[in-house]
């Protein structure tokens, strides 16, 4: 009888949303365990680790912001392309006005801007958030193009140099990680995405407002965004039409692997976007070490990303409902 | 005409659901010729014995005979190739394609002409089909399903079984959705099968239509058979006892005459929606239960929608106690009215959510500790009291309600409205597939809600509900208002059914 109990117990365990948001740290470390076995250690030394988590500093940024649109069950894709045109902008009035607080202001204006553009056009036409994105995706980056004209704009290395000493990338992430975090648990923002991505009727008719809320997600992402545009200036010093190229696939793939369901509802938490952008930062860095060639890499991430959503596709089980 | 072999036997079958045991070494047979009902509260196992049947899921032990052999199936499919048809309690159509399509959905290839199917073809044997179960004058095969109500669409599911022409035919729960004429449907099909020699498993919750349709009953209850009895012994309170294990008086309405004030909490003036409802007027008072009957489609589930703000209204305005407009269901809820709507699973519940967060989404601005922070002991106790209070049966509040069994789903959309304290429930088809003990419990809820001042508006389909529980009644045909009557002795099914016919 204990036995039994025992057995059901560890099977709730495993059935649990504890056990859901365990696992992506368990894997983020059997990953960077395996990685140093196969490296001999240099994966894990402290140099590659500080590489990985400044590397993981920009994704996982937005991704933080990114699950608040991904919890109501809209896949945004223009958060990448958001991201570039805020850095971009942000660039051009630095150098035009020589004020790093302008050019900081500016990053979060634009990210805030173009999101909420974005919002209001999917609400007001009731069009899906995935095909108004995919559109803005190919706008911002026009507009981005159009800007540099095919070429990069950089920033005094004076300036990035004093931005890195202070340590303002760690102090932006942070402070979105920790205001996120509140947010998303203990303000009534979160709860309502998550109803919202659970059943959007259902939702409705319990007074929550679906463009309130979205609009609210899409003000919080691209505040995200604006983060991580400052974020990627400073890493990098200059941006150029290439620049966060992979970014929005990166921030999905992280919001995945950190356990989240790429259909939001009940599941959706914030840090899965950390944890999700350490481990994609982490295999990137891991399968370039061991001599895997990039173009691999893309593909091997492309498969894990497919397999992820494939097993979070799967139905509900005990259907129909255990009931008379 | 009973043959010696029955048609279908289940032996010593068990069912677990995780820790859950929803069959109990269960065993029965069924002959041809016969229709046996199946009755139980919810999370009896009804439905899962029947869907195993079906092949809808295994058993997790137990085997079946049927027509002599081992009864193994893999899939609905694999079911309906051996004449054994089910329909379901839940909608089982889909909304976007004709009615043709639905009755031949999966079996398309049947009409193929060349390398497309013709929907000619299609639609000319879905109309023989009507014609030969008598229906063709409710719909057009080329109908589209989305544009028809859902006693239609239940029509269709049952055309589509019959087709198969099944030996055994397994009706779950499908009169709940029908009204008076897609029942007489209904029980004629049935009929029709026990006059072929073929056989019919019946589950249903409503005590009168079992014992007049089914020829022998079986009672179970926690996935275990109490009993088997034969039309000769039909006794509705032996029944009830037999189902809850208790003594449950035949008669669960309130039998007080207690009147309510006159104040007026909530007023539809001469509203006008896209469809059926013109120059609307209503009243709702303080303390009142008001009982909107009629058939589906008079237009009464619409008022329910419009005074919660999530019907459009075109003309006229639906007006709170304070004279405000509501125009939204975030303005019907700031003014504490609550609505529960008839489409439960997809418009009141999160069903991939837990119970905990289903309950918790109606005080996001209630449970705070700190300016607009939410606290978890306050959220906590807000859920648990509904689950307490209610009884909600559950393995625990972090199970998703998709865990759970009707009636329980029910009483966790009862739980969100009640925890925020509603004045004004709205009240749409409630007791709909809701076994008896909770829907004792419900209707007691409502009358010491009604005592504590709050006013409730109960939309139902069936009269006897409303008669039970109204204190004033509206009967409804075609969008209008035929008939207003009070609480009293006099007032019968009878005397109300003239005026919604």
């Amino acid at each position: 009888m204990t036995e039994k109990k025992k057995v059901s117990s560890l099977k709730r365990f495993f059935e649990s949303r504890l056990f859901n948001q365990l696992l992506p740290i368990a894997f983020l470390i059997l990953l960077c365990i395996v990685f140093g076995i196969l490296t001999d250690g240099r994966f894990t030394s402290l140099n590659s680790l500080k590489i990985i988590l400044d590397q993981s500093l920009i994704v996982g940024t937005v991704a933080i912001g990114g699950a608040f649109i991904f919890a109501t069950s809209n896949t945004a894709l223009s958060m990448g392309a958001t991201s570039l045109l805020s850095a971009t902008v942000a660039c051009i009035v630095y150098n035009a006005t020589g004020s790093p607080v302008l050019m900081i202001v500016t990053a979060f204006g634009m990210g805030i801007l173009l999101m909420v553009f974005s919002a209001v056009l999917s609400t007001l036409l009731n069009v899906r958030v995935l095909f108004v994105t995919v559109i803005m995706m190919a706008l911002f980056a026009a507009v981005q193009q159009s800007l540099l004209g095919g070429g990069t704009v950089a920033v005094p290395f004076a300036l990035v140099n004093d931005l890195t000493n202070s340590g303002v990338h760690y102090i932006l992430f942070g402070a979105v990680f920790v205001v996120s975090i509140i947010l998303f648990n203990f303000t009534e923002i979160g709860r309502s995405l998550k109803m919202i991505g659970t059943n959007r009727v259902c939702a409705d008719m319990t007074g929550i407002s679906y463009k309130k809320f979205l609009t609210i997600a899409f003000i919080l992402g691209g505040i995200a965004c604006g983060a991580g545009a400052i974020i990627a200036v400073i890493r990098a010093g200059s941006i150029s039409t290439t620049s966060l190229a992979s970014l929005n696939m990166d921030v999905m793939l992280a919001l995945v692997l950190g356990g989240m369901s790429i259909f939001g509802g009940s599941k959706s938490f914030v840090y899965a976007g950390v944890v999700g952008s350490l481990t994609v930062v982490a295999l990137n860095q891991g399968l370039l070490m061991i001599g895997v060639d990039a173009s691999y890499i893309q593909a091997i991430r492309g498969i894990i990303f497919l397999i992820l959503v494939v097993t979070s596709q799967k139905r509900p089980k005990g259907l129909p409902a255990p009931e008379g | 005409m009973a043959n010696s072999v029955p048609l279908m036997e289940v032996r010593h079958m068990y069912k677990n659901f995780g820790v859950t045991v929803a069959l109990n070494d269960v065993s029965f047979e069924l002959e041809r010729g016969y229709v046996y009902g199946l009755i139980g509260e919810n999370g009896s196992g009804k439905s899962t014995v029947s869907s195993i049947i079906a092949g809808m899921q295994p058993a997790s032990s137990g085997e079946m005979i049927y027509k002599g052999e081992p009864w193994n199936p893999t899939s609905m499919l694999m079911a309906q190739e051996h004449a054994i048809g089910m329909i379901v309690q839940e909608a089982g159509t889909i909304p976007n394609i004709s009615v043709a399509e639905n009755i031949f959905l999966g079996h398309e290839k049947m009409f193929m002409s060349g390398p497309f199917v013709s929907k000619a073809k299609m639609n000319h044997a879905a109309e023989e089909l009507l014609v030969k179960l008598g229906i063709e004058n409710h719909f057009k095969p080329s109908d589209r399903t989305a544009d028809l109500d859902m006693q239609a669409r239940k029509v269709i599911e049952i055309a589509k079984c019959m087709y198969w022409q099944p030996d055994l035919l397994i009706v779950d729960e499908t009169s709940t959705a029908l009204s008076h004429e897609g029942r007489e449907f209904l029980y004629k099909v049935m009929k029709e099968q026990r006059e072929n020699n073929k056989t019919v498993l019946f589950i249903s919750h409503d005590l009168d239509e079992m014992c007049e349709h089914c020829d022998k009953l079986t009672v179970l209850r926690d996935g275990v058979i109490i009993g088997t009895l034969d039309k000769t012994e039909y006794d509705q309170d032996v029944i009830r006892r037999m189902m809850v294990g208790r003594e449950v008086k035949g008669d669960y309405y309130r039998s007080d005459m207690n009147g309510y004030s006159d104040e007026v909490v909530l007023k539809a003036d001469c509203i006008t929606t896209l469809s059926t409802l013109t120059c609307f007027d209503l009243e709702l008072h303080k303390g009142e239960i008001l009982g909107i009957g009629g058939l589906s489609d008079c237009g009464m589930h619409l008022i329910g929608r419009a005074l919660f703000g999530v019907e459009k209204i075109l003309d006229g305005k639906v007006v709170a106690a304070d004279g405000s407009v509501i125009k939204s269901p975030v303005d019907a809820i700031n003014h504490k009215i609550a609505y529960v709507s008839k489409n439960r699973d997809q418009e009141s519940l999160g069903l991939s959510a837990t119970i905990y967060e289903n309950i918790a989404s109606t005080g996001y601005k209630i449970n705070l500790f700190f300016a607009n922070l939410i606290s978890k002991k306050k959220e906590k106790e807000y859920v648990n009291k509904q689950v307490k209070d209610l009884m909600i049966k559950c393995a625990g509040v972090h199970y998703n309600v998709n865990t759970l069994s009707g009636g329980n789903k029910q009483k966790v959309v009862f739980g969100k409205w009640m925890s925020m304290d509603a004045d004004i429930l709205i009240l749409d088809c409630p007791t709909r597939g809701i076994d008896v003990g909770v829907k004792a419990s419900m209707y007691k809820l409502m009358y010491d809600l009604k005592m504590q001042g709050k006013s409730i508006i109960l939309i139902s389909e069936e009269l006897q509900e409303i008669i039970g529980m109204a204190d004033r009644v509206l009967m409804m045909k075609d969008g209008e208002i035929t008939a207003e009557k009070f609480r009293g002795p006099d007032l019968s099914e009878h005397a109300l059914i003239d005026f919604m016919i």
